[in-house]
């Protein structure tokens, strides 16, 4: 459960969002709102990028969450997956998902780590040498939206935040990515965050909120998923 | 003899003292003319004066003092000798490792140890390529017992671990000149190994990477005993035409260090020279590459790196040069310092000098400090600072 309350950020004392009280439990909760209004940015927030500023509380699963770093945050169970995955050469997709296992204390073996990393990996259509593959290096957004995913598959956290993941997937990734985003939930008492405005990923995936984040830098959740639909259909400004 | 107390500048008084019986005094020795040539040029200007060495925080290695005592050379062996090496080379010294794994290697493959205790050795046919150069390497030259080497015969392929040891436990400077001469059209791979000691080395290594040979060299500074390691160890490389020199260079931390090469390229040439050093607290690491195309149609590529954390220093001086005969070369000059600290300092200077056209030439260099944003990632995986930071630092030298 993570729970919010007054939640407000700002980037060089300047707010961006203010005042959010918002509740995400098991189940799925959409974010949308309108170009620049800040969606990135509270996912970031919640995930403890250090440019941002924060006020107010959060509460992650009885834990306060605005006191913890970013890596124990991560450790307590939340992931984000990141609009524009950084690159980093030298290090391989394996080398870091096994590094990040390990930090995460998610004990299999190297070779189990491997056979399951190297199934995801299949599943979403990447070569069979993805895992030497240099992480986010000279890899399409696409390519790199798919990497997200095994990372998701494979750190299996109790709350994801999933930044616009349908950005730069072809239609046949979008199928795997619904399957996948719906196997987690389905394991139950996971709580899946998506920011996106993805028609078919919203209506597969059978949303539990909606948040509206609008350009005063307010937040609104309401369980009216029609809500989302109308915005789908009509745009922000109706 | 007593104990002697000198530093660099000062062993000029002394090179014909008899503190060591050096290529100098010994007129048997194979290099006794280009020592003396040497010897005579430092007497004009010392090396140390030299202004290669402006940004190499030189007076480390300038006020060290060197302690020489000949009357208690004692040998120290219990570092050198492992099983992993198969030749050891000290001052005036070459041998096969006794307890190397395999040492029967020695008998099986076309390879020839250069001693200027065999007759007919005939390392003085190397002086032409050691004449003075006004650096450091001089001093090794004019110090040195004698010139030791080894030779591989052509059309060999060869995989040798070379330890570059210091027999004596002693304080004293050590100096070596070593020569290197790869047969034609051989593969040659060696794995150097740079033992440290308390004290002062210089070596000079001349290879000869004859025609259509391939060396492969990987050198590794010692890890261990570098407290108070001052190691300058200048390289001159001859690539004949057709040839290909791989290089790669490895260090952590050493109180003062140089490695310099200088390399002279002939034509359809391959060269690559790769640099990866990780300095901390109060280590000085100095790299010089200079890369001379004299041929045409010759490809070099350079790449330097260093993590610097602490109050490390590090310097790089590279200079791309090409000849107006050098049609068609393909070169490339890099140099990256990832800055971990606000103490350290790093300093790069690239050059090129290009006398033709026909060419494609690049050079880069950067000085940057722990990208916030790709630690932020790792933090998002729950990779903490210190060992996220020290993935990037890896990221950084191996990528």
């Amino acid at each position: 459960m993570l729970v919010t309350q007054e939640f407000t950020i700002k980037v060089d004392n300047e707010t961006i969002l203010s005042d959010m009280t918002l509740e995400y439990g098991p189940g799925v909760h959409v974010i949308m709102g309108p170009n620049g209004v800040g969606k990135s940015t509270f996912a970031h927030a919640l995930m403890g990028n250090p440019n941002y500023e924060t006020e107010g509380a959060v509460e992650f699963n009885g834990k306060d969450l605005l006191s913890m770093e970013t890596y124990e945050r991560a450790r307590a169970g939340l992931f984000i997956s990141f609009q524009t995955p950084t690159p980093i050469e030298g290090l391989s997709n394996f080398q870091f998902i096994k590094q990040a296992m390990t930090s995460l204390d998610k004990n299999q073996s190297i070779k189990e780590n491997l056979s399951s990393f190297r199934q995801s990996a299949k599943d979403l259509g990447l070569g069979a040498e993805w895992d030497k593959k240099q992480l986010n290096v000279e890899a399409s957004g696409g390519e790199k939206k798919k990497n997200e995913l095994i990372q998701l598959d494979m750190l299996d956290p109790q709350t994801a935040i999933l930044d616009e993941p349908d950005s730069g997937l072809d239609i046949d990734a979008i199928k795997v990515l619904v399957e996948k985003l719906r196997a987690f939930v389905d394991k139950g008492d996971k709580t899946l965050i998506i920011v996106s405005h993805y028609a078919e990923l919203i209506t597969k995936l059978h949303p539990d909120t909606v948040t509206i984040l609008d350009k005063s830098g307010k937040a609104t959740q309401t369980e009216d998923i029609q809500v989302a639909y109308d915005i789908l259909e009509n745009g922000f400004n109706v | 003899m007593a104990e002697l107390e000198y530093n660099l500048k000062e062993l000029r008084n002394f090179f014909e003292s008899g503190i060591r019986f050096n290529s100098l005094l010994n007129d048997k020795s194979p290099m006794h003319d280009v020592a003396k040539e040497c010897y005579n040029a430092l007497l004009t200007a010392h090396p140390i004066d030299n202004k290669l060495y402006k940004n190499m925080g030189i007076n480390t290695l300038g006020k060290h003092l060197n302690k020489g005592d000949t009357d208690n050379k004692v040998k120290d062996t219990s570092n050198i000798i492992d099983d992993a090496t198969d030749i050891i080379i000290d001052d005036g010294l070459i041998s096969i490792n006794p307890d190397c794994d395999n040492n029967d290697w020695y008998i099986k493959n076309p390879i020839t140890l250069l001693s200027a205790d065999k007759r007919n050795n005939g390392l003085n046919l190397y002086q032409p390529y050691l004449k003075p150069t006004g650096r450091l390497s001089d001093i090794a030259v004019i110090h040195s017992i004698n010139p030791v080497g080894y030779k591989i015969l052509p059309d060999t392929q060869l995989d040798l671990n070379i330890k570059l040891a210091d027999i004596f436990n002693d304080n004293d400077l050590s100096c070596n000149v070593i020569i290197v001469d790869i047969g034609a059209h051989s593969n040659v791979s060696i794995s150097e190994f740079i033992h440290a000691k308390n004290g002062t080395k210089i070596i000079k290594v001349l290879y000869l990477v004859r025609e259509g040979a391939t060396l492969n060299l990987d050198r590794m500074f010692d890890l261990n005993d570098k407290e108070e390691s001052l190691c300058v160890l200048e390289s001159q490389v001859i690539q004949f035409p057709g040839s290909t020199f791989n290089a790669t260079m490895r260090s952590e931390g050493n109180s003062y260090n140089q490695d310099l090469m200088f390399i002279d390229v002939y034509k359809n040439c391959t060269t690559n020279v790769r640099g990866s050093h990780y300095l901390y607290e109060n280590n000085k690491n100095n790299t010089v590459v200079n890369v001379h195309h004299k041929g045409p149609n010759s490809t070099s590529r350079v790449d330097i790196r260093s993590v610097l954390e602490d109050n490390a220093y590090s310097s790089f001086l590279g200079e791309i040069k090409v000849d107006k005969v050098a049609e068609g070369v393909d070169a490339d000059l890099k140099n990256k310092n990832l800055l971990c600290s606000s103490n350290a300092t790093a300093f790069t200077e690239p050059q090129l000098d290009i006398n033709t056209k026909e060419i494609t030439c690049s050079h880069g260099c950067t000085i940057s400090n722990i990208d916030k944003d790709t630690l932020y990632y790792l933090n998002s995986r729950g990779i903490d600072n210190v060992a996220g930071g020290d993935m990037i630092k890896q990221c950084f030298l191996t990528q």
